[in-house]
């Protein structure tokens, strides 16, 4: 049977949207970062660039604080990402069983909705340690817990004291992470999508072969989330490496740059000291490295992720 | 599915998970109705004899901190400025990028493997690797310290994540739905327009939902292109209360809640779209 057909013409007009969103967020952009990074923007009108090479790729091997930014984002997201993983998987086993588990999926989900500044400077006062609720609980729990060691020799007499939340070199990323276990019902609701889809009866028949719980957690329920898990260690890895508001708003002095975060460095650079050049060269640099982790990631796992059961889809 | 014997401690820890991820919200509440001096734990002074008991000493919940908190920083005018970013965002969100997705399903265009798989790559690739050029280009164009940079790029598009959700969708429709239309004389924007989003309601709920999140939240945009503070929206302006925080924390916790209900009312009004294909999984 034969379809009429509209003209050409209007049949890209559906598109269009996404050609305008690739030339002006994405190819212009992408072009003026090339010139950016070798050259100098001159603030006249109108803009002028000025060549100056590699410079601002050479900066990027000497500058001590870059690599210290560097190695905060990496350090922050090597203990975030498998901290959010976790959590979240043992919420998502938690309700998995849940007559109601569309409710209890919402009430944990509820938290990510609300991540933005509100919640940051809900927690930022939450973990003030002279007068935020968390040390106004763990100081006399803390206390009590001293006493006991204490009289049993297991303490020296100094009496122990809550965390300095935010206000210490140390405890400047662990608050970060604390923090970031009320958000891990996002990739709950990933994971749990995942198990709900795993067939009931496969980890039944391993338990009629006399599989117990463990092995029957490690050989049936974990190959079938592998790619959720997958997923989410991925984007939560590239997420905390771009994470901005905490760092942003959480910072202070006495932290000594605990926080100073790759992004927050690159913002900083580029908005704070108006050196576009550089910032065009450490977003490059970013690019690269997300780009190698990305390929080098795929390649790792490609050989224990069970993609098989998915392909039925 | 779960024997008896274990599912009353199950049950159990669910709630006890459920208190933990509502403390923080509930203290919250509770701080941002309380007077300020009583915010903060210091040994409190112990009331001398003979000096007079305040008469207006703060007692029961302080809902006045609520209507400070609202008036004392344009706190009613950064509410409102994010509310326009958001519904504009929404709309251009979801017009442009099930029109994009349909066009990418459903139209035969040359070179539309191509651009399925921009769509893609952009998904992947961090907001703060283009930021400067972008924020140097909207300059030029006079976009400076409007809502334009905020605004423009979700009518265009959306963003990748939107546009593979409503492709997904549009990819599962019967063919025979289409050839149908098109035999009734359809044009492409009937077969869009009649067919496809009347059929896709719960994918337009999901991105209109997630759509208004983001964008409700987002900070990094808003705090690059906007200067002018009457025109921030509430993300940018809560930031305004961190510098007088010794003074205003109750007023602090109260706008904050504040912002915080929004997405919470989003997605307890989009919940069933959120979660629909999550509940269909369990009856099956």
């Amino acid at each position: 049977m034969t379809v009429p057909k509209a003209p050409r013409v209007r049949r890209w007009f559906f598109v269009l949207p996404w050609i305008g969103a690739l030339l002006l967020l994405y190819a212009a952009p992408a072009a003026l970062l090339a010139i950016l990074s070798v050259g100098r923007w001159r603030e006249s009108s109108p803009a002028a660039i000025e060549w100056v090479g590699l410079s601002n790729f050479h900066r990027l091997l000497t500058d001590a604080r870059l690599g210290q930014a560097l190695a905060n984002s990496a350090i922050y997201s090597v203990v975030n990402v498998p901290l959010q993983l976790a959590a979240a998987l043992l919420l998502a086993l938690l309700i998995r069983g849940s007559t109601r588990v569309g409710a209890w999926a919402v009430f944990y989900y509820a938290p990510h909705t609300m991540a933005g500044v509100a919640a940051l400077l809900t927690w930022w006062w939450l973990l003030n340690p002279q007068s935020g609720p968390i040390n106004e609980i763990l100081r006399p729990v803390l206390q009590d817990v001293h006493r006991v060691a204490f009289a049993a020799g297991f303490a020296a007499e100094a009496p122990w004291t809550p965390p300095n939340w935010l206000y210490a070199p140390n405890w400047a990323k662990p608050s970060l992470w604390l923090m970031n276990l009320w958000y891990c019902g996002g990739g709950m609701l990933i994971l749990l999508a995942a198990l709900l889809k795993a067939d009931p009866a496969l980890s039944e028949a391993a338990r009629l072969d006399g599989a117990g719980r463990v092995r029957r957690f490690l050989h049936v329920t974990l190959p079938h989330v592998s790619p959720a898990i997958l997923f989410n260690a991925v984007t939560g890895a590239m997420l905390s490496m771009q994470e901005f508001s905490a760092p942003f708003l959480l910072s202070n002095f006495q932290q000594q740059d605990a926080l100073s975060f790759y992004s927050l460095y690159l913002y900083r650079t580029a908005f704070e000291r108006g050196d576009f050049g550089y910032a065009a060269a450490q977003a490059w640099l970013l690019l690269a490295m997300l780009l190698a982790f990305g390929l080098a990631t795929s390649a790792i796992t490609r050989r224990w992720v069970h993609y098989d059961m998915e392909a039925e889809e | 599915m779960t024997p008896p014997r274990r599912a009353l401690p199950l049950a159990l820890m669910r709630w006890v998970v459920g208190l933990l991820i509502a403390a923080p919200l509930l203290w919250t509440a509770k701080a941002s109705l309380e007077p300020l001096d009583r915010l903060f734990h210091s040994p409190l002074p112990a009331p001398q004899p003979g000096s007079a008991v305040d008469p207006d000493a703060a007692s029961g919940p302080q809902w006045s901190n609520y209507r400070e908190a609202l008036t004392r920083l344009p706190m009613g005018r950064f509410l409102l400025n994010s509310a326009v970013i958001t519904l504009s965002s929404v709309v251009g969100a979801v017009i442009s990028a099930s029109m994009v997705a349909f066009g990418l399903a459903w139209l035969p265009l040359r070179g539309r493997r191509a651009l399925l798989l921009t769509v893609l790559a952009t998904m992947a690739l961090p907001v703060q690797v283009l930021l400067v050029p972008q924020f140097l280009i909207f300059r030029e164009l006079g976009w400076h310290n409007t809502y334009k940079p905020l605004i423009v790029p979700s009518w265009l598009g959306g963003s990748a994540f939107f546009i593979l959700l409503f492709y997904q969708f549009f990819r599962g429709v019967p063919r025979a739905f289409v050839d149908a239309a098109r035999i009734d004389g359809a044009t492409d924007w009937d077969v869009y327009w009649r067919v496809m989003l009347p059929l896709s309601r719960p994918v337009l709920g999901a991105v209109a939902a997630l759509a208004a999140v983001a964008h409700w939240q987002a900070f990094l945009s808003p705090l690059v292109y906007l200067s002018d503070y009457e025109r921030y929206p509430v993300s940018v302006g809560l930031r305004m209360f961190q510098t007088v925080e010794g003074n205003w924390l109750n007023h602090m916790l109260a706008a904050s809640i504040t912002a915080m209900l929004v997405p919470l009312l989003v997605l307890f009004v989009a919940q069933r779209f959120l979660m629909r294909g999550l509940i269909a999984e369990t009856r099956r």
